[in-house]
Formats: structure tokens, sequence, C-alpha cells
């Protein structure tokens, strides 16, 4: 059909046409039977679809009927079941509840009734309990633990609903109302409460206690009155009670999770707290366990003299000794009771010692140091430290080993068995009593290996000196530092990776070991005595007494009350734990496999911690010590550097000024002289100016050899010039002095010369910032001044200096390369061939970031002695060895 | 546009209304032999007559229109039953002869062609319900199945209506058409 058509259709069926096309339209259809035909068909598909559409909407309507239908009546059937539910629940709860009620009020009415109350005129409570296990407090705060099965009736476990019948008389008035005396027998007791508890079941038959089970009661008291007994009442003829079958108390331990109970020293949380370190537990107990070993083991530095600055005589590289070159600036502290004092060579290999014993004076010894330190080597990096005590008559030391080692850098040495008597000894009085020990001297020993090639060796003497009549002890503790040990010369037994167990070769007696403590603190010890709020307070006690064996009293002693084993601890001479006795706190129930298994565990938890712990240990102390090392060679490599650029200059520098002088005389040198000694300085007495020319012929090999003396810095150049002939014009040197301010600002600095004309350079010699040296006229200098910090390198560059004295204020900070480049490039700016630079600028850089290594250490030491006296608690009464003077900057 | 969404509105509101009875024209329906099933069927072409019926411009209501839909169904279900041979003794009662019995004949045609066009494509359907049952414009058409613009969519109903009427003109309808169109 066409579409023009049938778009005619459409619009007169939706009537839009005009008047006139409708009419015209309908005309056409009056006489076109096939158009009438199209139309119809067209309004029947109209209509059709009109229909669809129609039924579409009922269609959904349904949908809509349905689903809601189908949710009113879901929910319908939940409301109805659930109301229905309640409706009998709560009935027959109600019914229960009235008839239950209503038997309880008769069963206390009928109890009261008979005056069924064992104390007389005090009212009492009634508990209904059903047959679970239950916890009731009591008006006054007595709590009564009532397990299941605590009751007997006839004789067997009774577990169904029952009532407590429960009364106390707890202050006097209640006392005397109930007509209660405090006698037990002939004997007045100090009560802190009377008590009276019944148990009925619901019909009225009184209920035995079961002894097995028993009912747990917990009265609250002001204090914990020691003694204090369970008194069982016997009611007499005459109607008193009398106490008898006195029982000891005992408190059930409060139990709780092994993650919310402190077993860390007291104020070791709150310590870290205020540093602001780490909070996880992880990292707390990993930081606790790391002290395992310190007690002995001190890292630090230690300070002589409280109050002093640090003295960073070890572990600042600036001050390190050189035992080659400076051993004359060590000084011993100046403090009065110190010296200095120079041991003989015991062999080859030990060059020189510099032994300081501070602190030893007093009356007792004869000498007003009274401690002789000397060193013996074994080879192997192994030495004795020998220890010779010299006591005035009357005083006395003990054969008891209470002389000991302490502050020993363990990182560094590790001591070989224990503190040995070289001599044995005899018999002594002791305030009239024999005892072992010595008199006048005792010489003790202590065997140590190092590590690596060290150039101290510091430690804390301690002992203990008897007065004969009053047996008063006396202890004394000397800091002694053995300096200028090269080591270095022995074979280093490091190197072979023969760390031997340091940890474990100490014996740690007299602290709490963390790993002891750290191995139960697990959630496997829950349930135990050990995880209960009581321990919790033991334990703070426990490191007060920093005896070992007080904590394995606990630990092995799972299954005893925990008061048997404070009395146990009471016995071990801990009066403090009587406290805690008094307490009376029971135990935690446990079956014997399951504790045996515990204490296996507990066992194989410390050695295997500590196992770990050392592993992790020398792991770190190889790394530093490979430091050490390396830092160590680059300084002996720097030293010989030195040397040979110094005798490298005084070559050069001779030759020149002989050139020089040669230059002067023409081409063929013919001047000479003798010089009759090795003096440095040339006696112009001995060289009369008048007789030189005459007497003397001046040959090459002598003006050679004026070139060389004059080189030496000793030399006098007026001197000089006065013995050479007139004629010549003796090479002139002036003296030159930097003189560096803020020289504090860096760990090191250093002035450098390089000499145009010669291929060498020299280092001045100097300290604290002032630098001394002399230049040779003839030659031009650059000067380079470097400063090395922590936090990099500072430059100052100067061309053509000549003496006199120079102030540098300021150095410019230069990043690496630019410091690497810039002393390259004044060093190149000479001649062809100039002395290469770079191993001296390698050593540089090394020093550099050995500052950070060193603070870092430092750091970590000053963070440890922070720590370490409140980990161990005895060590920080001992005094001066762990007083130690926080780390400041190092001016 | 207002006027025909009011007017499904009130269709609607209608409809809502009347479904609700369904329990009870359920109920009828099976007292009359009628499977749970087809009375929904019933039950749902009676609502469209209903409706339908509404629209004629000549029709008054004289009872209650669940009446009415009642008996719409109570005679639907006699013609479907007796052409499914079903013949069972009802006798007609008076309420029957309210159906205009001409339209009635002329409705169950539209319904055959009706059911022809569900063999239409979907959106062949929907266009054309959109178009003659709702009386929506092409532009909204457009949009709402998914063609470019109101041309497009123009060009598309002719070819829907083409195929309907090739549906409508097919042998098997013809018949009936034949007697519809015998009739003017």
């Amino acid at each position: 059909m066409n579409p023009e058509i049938t778009q005619l259709i459409e619009r007169y069926l939706l009537n839009e046409l005009s008047q006139a096309e409708r009419q015209s339209f309908e005309l056409q259809l009056a006489e076109n039977d096939q158009l009438l035909q199209e139309l119809i068909l067209h309004k029947q598909v109209h209509e059709a679809a009109k229909r669809a559409a129609q039924r579409d909407l009922v269609q959904q309507t349904a949908k809509r009927y349905h689903f809601r239908k189908n949710v009113v009546t879901s929910s319908i059937v939940v409301l109805v079941v659930a109301t229905v539910t309640a409706i009998t629940l709560w009935s027959t709860n109600r019914k229960n509840d009235l008839q239950q009620e209503r038997a309880k009020q008769a069963l206390v009415s009928q109890l009261e009734a008979d005056k069924h109350t064992p104390l007389e005129n005090i009212v009492a409570e009634y508990f209904h309990l059903n047959q679970q296990d239950t916890v009731v407090l009591s008006k006054t705060g007595v709590l009564l633990s009532i397990p299941d099965g605590a009751f007997l009736l006839n004789g067997k476990p009774y577990s169904g609903p029952k009532m407590i019948q429960w009364q106390e008389a707890i202050n006097a008035a209640d006392i005397v109302k109930a007509g209660l005396s405090t006698f037990a027998g002939e004997h007045l007791l100090e009560t802190q409460g009377m008590f009276a508890l019944q148990a009925f079941a619901p019909d009225g038959t009184k209920l035995g206690v079961n002894p097995e089970v028993g009912v747990y009661v917990q009265v609250p008291v002001d204090e914990i009155k020691e003694g204090m007994m369970l008194f069982e009442g016997k009611k007499m003829k005459n109607g008193i009670v009398d106490w008898q079958n006195p029982e000891q108390l005992t408190k059930l331990p409060q139990l709780a999770d092994m993650k919310d109970l402190d077993f860390y020293p007291p104020g070791y949380e709150a310590k870290l707290n205020e540093l602001k370190w780490k909070t996880g537990k992880k990292e707390r107990d990993s930081l606790y366990l790391s002290f395992e070993d310190e007690p002995e083991d001190v890292i630090a530095v230690t300070v002589p003299n409280a109050g002093r600055q640090m003295d960073v005589q070890v572990s600042f590289p600036e001050l390190i000794v050189d035992p080659l070159r400076t051993t004359s600036n060590v000084k011993a502290d100046t403090a009065e009771n110190s010296l200095q004092l120079r041991l003989n060579k015991l062999n080859d290999s030990l060059a020189l010692i510099n032994s300081v014993a501070k602190d030893f004076s007093n009356s007792v010894f004869e000498t007003h140091y009274g401690v002789n330190p000397s060193v013996t080597l074994i080879g192997n990096n192994q030495f004795y430290v020998l220890l010779e005590v010299r006591l005035l008559k009357g005083y006395h030391v003990l054969s008891n080993k209470e002389q000991k080692l302490v502050g020993i850098d363990l990182n560094r040495f590790r001591l070989i068995g224990g503190l040995e008597e070289i001599d044995s000894p005899k018999t002594v009085m002791l305030k009239g009593k024999p005892v072992l020990g010595f008199e006048k001297q005792v010489v003790f020993r202590q065997k140590v290996e190092a590590y690596l090639p060290q150039p101290t060796f510091g430690f804390n003497f301690l002992y203990s000196v008897y007065d004969d009549g009053t047996g008063e002890k006396v202890q004394y503790r000397g800091n002694v530092s053995l300096v200028g040990m090269p080591f270095e010369q022995l074979s280093s037994a490091y190197s072979k990776g023969t760390i031997s167990d340091s940890i474990s070769g100490i014996e740690t007696k007299e602290h709490i070991p963390p790993s002891a403590v750290i191995a139960f603190w697990k959630p496997k010890f829950n349930n135990t005595i050990l995880a209960t709020r009581d321990f919790e307070k033991r334990m703070k006690a426990i490191h007060a007494t920093c005896d070992k064996k007080v904590l394995e009293a606990y630990t092995d002693n799972l299954n005893k009350p925990l008061y048997k084993i404070d009395e146990q601890v009471v016995e071990m001479g801990y009066p403090e734990f009587r406290e805690f006795a008094a307490e009376r706190v029971g135990g935690v129930e446990l079956d014997n496999p399951h504790m045996n298994n515990l204490r296996q565990y507990y066992e194989g938890a410390v050695s295997k911690i500590r196992k770990e712990l050392k592993k992790d240990r020398d792991f770190v102390r190889r790394q530093e010590i490979a430091w050490d090392n390396r830092m160590q060679r680059l300084r002996t490599e720097e030293w010989g550097r030195t040397a040979r650029r110094q005798s490298q200059n005084s070559t050069e520098e001779a030759r020149f000024n002989y050139e020089a002088m040669v230059r002067q005389l023409g081409k063929k040198p013919q001047i000479g002289f003798t010089i009759f000694n090795n003096a440095p300085v040339f006696n112009c007495d001995q060289f009369a100016p008048t007789r030189y020319a005459q007497r003397v012929t001046w040959k090459g090999s002598r003006l050679r050899q004026l070139s060389k003396e004059l080189t030496k810095p000793q030399a006098l150049p007026s001197m000089a010039s006065m013995y050479a002939p007139p004629a010549l014009k003796v090479p002139e040197y002036k003296s030159f002095s930097v003189s560096l301010k803020n020289n504090t600002d860096y760990g090191k600095t250093m002035v450098y010369l390089f000499p145009k004309q010669i291929k060498s350079f020299q280092r001045l010699e100097g300290s604290g910032g002032q630098f001394s040296g002399r230049l040779n006229k003839d030659m031009q200098y650059d000067l380079l001044v470097v400063g090395i910090a922590e936090n990099g390198f500072y430059l100052y560059e100067e061309t053509g200096v000549d003496g006199g004295q120079k102030t540098i204020n300021h150095l410019e900070q230069v990043s690496e390369a630019e410091f690497n480049r810039r002393v390259e490039a004044m060093n190149a700016n000479r001649l062809d061939k100039p002395m290469a630079v770079f191993d001296e600028l390698e050593w540089l850089v090394k020093e550099q970031q050995n500052y950070k290594v060193q603070r870092l250490r430092m750091e970590k030491a000053a963070f440890r002695n922070k720590m370490r006296p409140i980990v161990f608690q005895c060590l920080k009464e001992q005094g001066s060895v762990w007083d130690m003077v926080e780390l400041n900057s190092p001016q | 546009m207002e006027k025909i969404l009011n007017k499904t509105n009130l269709q609607e509101t209608q409809l809502k209304a009347l479904y609700k009875k369904w329990p009870e024209i359920k109920r009828f329906l099976k007292s009359l032999g009628c499977t749970k099933n087809d009375a929904e069927d019933v039950f749902q072409e009676a609502l469209v007559i209903y409706i339908r019926k509404c629209e004629q411009p000549d029709f008054v209501l004289t009872v209650e229109p669940f009446f009415y839909v009642r008996n719409t169904c109570k005679l639907l279900w006699y013609n479907q039953s007796r052409k499914q041979g079903k013949q069972q003794t009802y006798s007609l009662e008076t309420d029957v002869a309210q159906l205009d019995d001409d339209w009635f004949k002329k409705e169950t045609q539209i319904r055959t062609i009706e059911q022809a066009l569900t063999k239409l494509g979907e959106q062949c359907q929907e266009l054309l319900q959109l178009f003659y049952g709702l009386g929506w414009n092409m532009v909204d058409i457009a949009a709402k199945i998914g063609l470019r613009n109101d041309k497009v969519a123009k060009a598309q109903k002719y070819r829907c209506l083409q195929k309907a009427k090739e549906l409508v003109q097919s042998p098997e309808l013809q018949p009936n058409v034949e007697l519809e169109l015998q009739k003017p």
C-alpha cells in the first residue's frame, strides 16, 4: 500500500484531517472499496495495538497485586508465629514466675518465722539461683561465687535451683546486735567480718556445702591483716558463738589474659612513652630482650667523673688515639686521684700501655691509687688484664669473688672465664673469725679477647675490702682504661669468623633476664598463676629483687598456690614478699600433664629466645666490627700515606732548594761544607763565614745536604743563612699559621697546602682550629681548608698564599662530588704530574660517613643508658658506672 | 499527553481496586468449573474488556464495576468452554444480556488480531502499543525504545504497521477478518 495513503488513513483515524480533507477522504472511501478495506485493516491493527497496551496495563496490575499479596501474606505468618510464641512464653514464664515467686516468698517467710538465721538480729539477704554457676554480690559488696555442684543434697552434689541465705556482721554495731563475741576459746580475735551462709532447695530442704567445690567468698577490706584466718562458729549451750577450727584463707587469683598484663620492669613502658618510642608490644619486647646480657656490658663511653662533659675519647674519631704517633696526647684525667703510668713493655707487640686508675684513693691502701693494672699479651688477640690490689695492714680482700669487672664494651671485647685470683687465699681473721682471704696484696687476672684491633680497653673494677676489726665492708670501684694497644699486630681472630659464645659465657646472676620474662609472657601461659593480676603485682617486686631465682620460684611451681610461693620467696631472703604472702592468693588448678608441658615449654622458650638473640647480636656486632675494621685500615693507610707524603715532600723541597741555590752559583756548584754532627741546627760557631770560603770546597753534595737540612721543620732560616757562603742566598722560610673560627662546627678540620713547584702536597699539623707550618719563600702555595661534619663537607680555597697569620671565618658547604672536584682541581692546578690526591679523598669521605655511624652508635648507647637502669633495677643502685652523663652534642 | 496520563492513572487505580477482588472472582470461576490458570486469564481478559468498554462514549455502567467484571468473566468462560467443547449445562442468565453482543463479537475479533500481533518483534509491539495505545508522540517513543530520532521511529512505525497488516491478512486469521468485513 502506498505510504501516502497509509498516512492519510492514519491522519483520518487520529482525527487530524481538516474538514475539507475529511470530506474528500470519506468521499473516496465511499467510492473506493480497496481504500475502505485498507482503512478497516488499519483500524483493526490500531485497535489491537491499543488493546495490547491495555492488556499490558492489566498484567502489570496483576503483577503488582501478586507481589504485594505475597509480601503481606508472608509477613503476617511471621508476625502471627512470633506473637503466638511470645504469648506462650510469656504466659508460661509468668505462670512459673508467679509460682516460683510465691514458693520463694513462702520459703523466705518460713525461714524468717522460724528464726532460721544463724546470726540473730541481722537482716539476711536472699539470693535465688538457678542451676548455672553464679556470682552474686551482697549489698555491702561481698562477692559470693557459687559454682555448679557447690552444695550437697543428701550427700550428693545438687545442681537445681537453690536459695542462698546470707548474713554478714562486719562493723561493731552489727556484731554486738547479733550478740557475737570475738572469742576463740579464751583468745580474743580481731575480726574483719562474720558471715553466715545457708542454702536451701526450693522445697526448703537445707543443702550442705560440698567440700570438694566450696563456695568462694571475697570480702572487701581496707587493709589485709596478716594471719587472718577463717573460723567456724559453734553455738555453745549458753547461746554464745565460739569460733573454732581456724583455717587459712586463700584468695582466688585474679585471672587475666597475658596480653592485658604487664611484666616489664616498673617504669619501662612509662619511660619509653616519655621518650616517644615505638608502642608495639613486639618492638618493646624486642628492645627489652636486647638488654639480655647488658648488666655486664657497657657499650657506651663511661664517664669517669660525673658532671664532666662527655669524654669522647673512645668513640669519637677525631680523638682516637693513634698509638704510633701521639701517645703523649693521651692525658689522664687531671683529677687528683688519677695517675698516668707507663708500664714496661711486656713484649714487643705491646707498644705502650697508658693506664688510668681512679677513685681508689683511700686510706686503706698503701699507695694513693691502690690498684695497679697491667696487661700481658697472650696472642691470638687475647690478653690478660692483671689487677694488683695493695692493702694496708688490718684490711683484707676476701676470696669470695666479690670482685668483678664491669663496663666492658662487649661489642669489642669478650671475657674468657671469670676473674681469677692468682694467689691462693690464706686464712685471715675477720672480726675474730677465720675466713679465706688475702692481705697485703692480691692479684686478680682476667682473660680478654679483642674482636679487632683496639686502641683502648676500658672497664670498671669493683672489689670489696674488709676491715679486720669492725668487719665492715667497703666497696670500691675503679675506672681503668688501657690506651695504646696496637692489637692490629696480633693475628685477627675475628676475621676468621670465630666470635665465640660471648653471650652464653656470662652468668647473669644479678638481674632478671628479659628472656625469662618474655618466655612466659605468652598466651600459652594463660590460665596459670602467671596470667593473673596477682602475679603481675608480684612481678614488679621480682624485678626489684633482681634475683632470677625469685622468678624461677614462680615459674617452676605453676601448680602451687601463689601464697605458698610467696612464703618460699620470703624464706629466700626477701621479707618484702611477706605482704604478698599475707594476701593468701591461691593457685590455679592445672592438671599435671598440662603443667609439665608448660614447664618444658618454658625452659625451651628461654633457651630459644637466647639463641635467637645471640644470633641477632652477633650479626650487628659483626657489622659494627667490620665497619670499624675498615675505618681502622683506612686510618692506618692514611698514616702511612702521610709519612710517605712528608718524606716525598721534604725530598722534593730539598731538591727545589738545591736547584735554586745551584742556579745562583752558576752551572758548576763549587762550594761545600762539612757537617760535624747530626744536630738539626747548624752551629754558627763551627762555621765561621770567613773561613768557609777558604777552607771548604763547595761541592754539590754538600749543597744538597744543606738544602736537605733546610727543609727540616726545625731548621731556623736565619741560622742557615749564617753558615751559608755570603755569595749564596739561602732559600728562606717564613712561618705560616691558619686559625679557623667556628672550628667546633666541624667534626674534623684539616689544612692542606698545594705547592705549585713540587708534586707532593702538605698537611699542616695542628688541632683545635690552629694550624701552623712554614712556607718556602720561593714557592707559591694554594691553601685548602677542609672541614668534615656529619652533614657534609666544607671547603675554603685560596690561591697564592704567603706567610703570616691567616684567619678563616667561614667554610663553604659543598656536596661530596663538588668537594672531590675542587680538591682535584686545586691539586691539578700545579705541575704536570702532581701527587695523586685520590686516596686522601677516599679517606676523607669515609671519615665523614664515620661521623654518622659513630653518632648513631652513641645515640643508641645513650638511649640504652637511659633504659638500662629501668630494665635492671638493681644496677641503678650500684652507682657511678650507671650514672651516665646524658649524651650531649660533642661540644 | 497529560490527559492521557491521567486517564491511565485513573485506569490503574480502577484496575488495582478490581484486582483486589481476584480471590473472589477466582472462587466464582472455580465454581463454574474453571481451572486456576484459566481463571486468571479470563479475569484479565474481562478487565481489558471493562477498560475498553469504559472508553466507549455511549457506555453507561448500570452495575458496580465488580459485578460487570464478574459477569464478563462468566460470559468469557462460557464462550471459552463452549469452544473447547466442554459444554456444560449452563443456562445463560439474564445478566449476560447486559453485554452488548455486537460489540462483544467485534471485540473478540480485535482480540484475535491482538494475539496475532504478538508475533511481531518486541520493538514493533512496543512501538505500536506506545503510539496507538498510550498515544505517545514519536519523539518520546524514539527515546523510549532506543531509536535515533522521531523520523527513524516514524519509518519504523510504518514498517511495523505493514508487517502487522500482513499478519492480520494471513490465511489463518482471514475467516474472522472476512466475517468482520462483511459487516459494514
